[in-house]
């Protein structure tokens, strides 16, 4: 016996994941995939159906035979309230739109199978019907008449979990025009090599990106306590924390003066770390807005990174020589220096470097050089 | 209680509407007014309290509940006092749904910040940044590619589709590339007005990518594409303080490190040769470096956001 029902942390870790998921519905792909293997479901045995957004409009439906569709509605008309109502007015979409598909591979795919099968199921929980966006949330654990029962304990898990899944369901379609293109951003910033801080006048970190994350569990010249930004010593931190407050004071100006607008973009320059490993950041005024609590904030930014080898294959599809060769430019190598790191002769740096410009379209080694640090 | 929790979501600020979810909730508990406040201590120095607020102390029902490190007060006030009674056990009824709605709310707000602080952080960038979709619909852009957007720029822009002005077909050959090769993105380079333009095409969800072969229909492709032009210089502020420069010094270094001759500087800066070669001479001694490419190394390894 797992005892999963009564373990506390585990059933308040997914409650907790589970609103999470509302307000980013991609989330609960994962979240249904962990539950299934905590609850041990192999498919064909137990089945535990993910999320499907249905869309009605663009035919975004699952490629079930006409059949298995009717047995579908059929079984939500009758035996669940929620979307029943929704359901009866849109049901003429609901069995055209499955025409505008013809995706073999889903046909092929478990879920299909299992569906198409029987329908008679047991457990189908929280599904949810926006009649505004015309779209479909379902979360279901289903076991079919043929299958023997979940344990009790799993029943239990899944009964204390079933309040919670179906506040999912309800509420994702509240939030989920709210997603749109700027997490899109979000995704974008991470994906730069370049650590991203953006700090208010007590050094608390109202954001930072995955690369300052990564500085920060170095710890080197960087940490991070309670959510605000430390640095290495005392001296350093008060320093930190008198030019963040000087650079925030930038917003304050007036408009009408000119000096703000020459101030605005203008990068302080903040020097950290120890003797040994000192490092520049650039520190500049960011913005004063209402959803970001009128305060005013502060960018803080460090240097870009030497890629390595890999990195740069798969970024420019480069060989691994030419990655090599690129990487020890970056790092503000010369040619000769190049040659002995590489060991190879230096006609043969040539070569490769001249392989580099045709690749990638420039002409000289400042041209390459830059467009590799842009491009991170 | 739909309506309450959707009250909480306002999609033209992308901030929780608690005008309207305290009005839902006070409605509810049949309050006649209703007074809320984000300040931990109630009532709060800016609030205007209504008159029965004050007057009538005795019928107010103040619930304060605390998410994270926000906490959200409630002051609701009744003239009846059975509705008083009648309000404080409707809402105790409620309060695990209020509590939900505003942990909701707060983590919301919390994801709008990012998204506002990205979409800044983007528009910021010095380089033109797109986001497309598979079939180069332009979903969002900063400020940077503009230029090239209009008329007679590099690329066009119909009906919100990206066109590239003289090989229509350059995006979706663009993709093919994409697929075909295994690498996470892609990187031409144009000719445009006798400059020389970068594109790094990239899959912006490259974790989603797998996915999709498991829910066809849920997930579209995104790519993110990254366009910037080889001849713009460093900002002249940031190499003044790196190098402690002149401004006329640092003007000389962010056209140099472009790449350029030193024939080309003199040009763009209207400095004669031999001054442009006199200030690279002195700062390759101050940094001990001997090459123009390792001046442009160091330079754009440092250049800030």
């Amino acid at each position: 016996m797992r005892n999963l029902s009564a373990n506390t942390a585990l059933v308040n870790h997914y409650i907790q994941r589970i609103y999470q998921a509302t307000l980013e519905p991609d989330l609960i792909y994962d979240l249904v995939d962990d539950l299934r293997r905590d609850i041990d479901a192999p498919y064909g045995a137990f089945q535990v159906e993910n999320i499907t957004t249905h869309r009605m409009e663009s035919g975004f439906l699952m490629n079930y035979d006409q059949k298995a569709i009717d047995e579908y509605a059929r079984y939500y008309i009758e035996l669940d309230p929620w979307t029943a109502a929704g359901f009866r007015n849109i049901l003429s979409h609901f069995s055209a739109s499955h025409k505008l598909l013809a995706d073999k591979e889903y046909c092929h795919s478990e879920f299909y199978r299992d569906w198409g099968r029987v329908n008679d199921v047991r457990y189908a929980i929280g599904s949810g019907f926006d009649m505004e966006n015309g779209s479909l949330f379902k979360v279901s654990f289903q076991r079919h008449a043929c299958q023997p029962a979940f344990d009790e304990d799993i029943e239990n898990f899944l009964n204390i979990l079933h309040p919670h899944l179906t506040h999912f369901v309800q509420l994702s379609t509240v939030f989920s025009d709210q997603a749109g293109n700027a997490s899109l951003w979000l995704n974008t910033l991470d994906t730069m090599a370049r650590p991203i801080w953006i700090l208010n006048r007590d050094l608390r970190m109202i954001y930072y990106n995955a690369c300052a994350e990564e500085w920060m569990s170095n710890g080197h010249v960087l940490s991070s306590k309670y959510g605000h930004l430390r640095a290495t010593n005392a001296q350093q931190q008060q320093m930190l924390m008198q030019l963040v407050s000087q650079t925030a004071d930038i917003l304050d100006f007036d408009i009408s003066k000119k000096t703000r607008q020459k101030n605005y973009w203008r990068h302080h320059r903040v020097v950290l770390g120890h003797h040994d490993q000192l490092e520049n950041f650039w520190l500049s005024p960011f913005a004063t807005h209402e959803p970001l609590n009128n305060e005013n904030l502060v960018l803080m930014t460090g240097r870009k990174p030497i890629p390595d080898t890999t990195q740069l294959t798969n970024s420019y599809g480069l060989t691994n020589r030419q990655a090599q060769l690129c990487a020890l430019l970056m790092e503000g190598r010369a040619l000769s220096e190049a040659s002995q790191h590489l060991n190879i002769s230096i006609n043969t740096v040539r070569n490769v470097l001249a392989a580099c410009f045709h690749k990638l379209g420039v002409k000289n080694q400042s041209e390459l050089i830059q467009l590799l640090f842009n491009g991170m | 209680m739909l309506n309450m929790m959707r009250s909480i979501n306002l999609q033209q600020t992308g901030r929780p509407n608690w005008e309207a979810f305290v009005a839902y909730l006070a409605n509810y508990i049949g309050a006649e007014h209703c007074n809320y406040s984000f300040h931990s201590e109630f009532p709060p120095p800016n609030l205007e309290m209504t008159s029965s607020l004050e007057s009538n102390s005795a019928n107010i029902l103040k619930v304060q509940h605390i998410v994270d490190d926000k906490s959200l007060w409630f002051a609701f006030s009744f003239t009846n006092p059975c509705l008083y009674r009648l309000g404080q056990e409707r809402l105790a009824t409620v309060e695990s749904c209020v509590e939900t709605v505003l942990q909701l709310a707060v983590e919301s707000e919390r994801k709008q910040c990012r998204q506002h602080i990205a979409k800044m952080c983007v528009e910021r960038a010095q380089i033109g940044l797109l986001t497309l979709d598979e079939k180069g619909t332009i979903l969002d852009r900063n400020h940077i590619i503009e230029p090239l957007l209009h008329e007679g720029g590099m690329f066009s822009c119909q009906q919100n589709q990206l066109l590239l002005n003289n090989s229509p077909k350059w995006f979706e050959n663009q993709i093919e590339q994409l697929e075909l090769s295994e690498h996470d993105s892609i990187c031409t380079t144009l000719k445009w007005q006798n400059k020389l333009i970068h594109c790094i095409l990239s899959n912006a969800l490259p974790r989603i990518k797998q996915r999709v072969v498991m829910y066809p229909h849920h997930q579209k492709q995104q790519f993110l594409l990254m366009v910037y032009m080889a001849d713009t210089p460093p900002s002249i502020t940031f190499l003044q303080q790196l190098y402690s420069l002149s401004e006329a010094e640092a003007l000389i270094v962010s056209w140099f490190s472009l790449g350029l001759s030193a024939e080309h500087v003199a040009e763009k800066t209207g400095y004669t040769v031999n001054t442009v070669y006199s200030y690279i001479k002195k700062l390759y001694a101050t940094m001990s470096i001997h090459k123009q490419s390792q001046l442009t190394a160091l330079v754009w390894q440092q250049q800030p956001l």
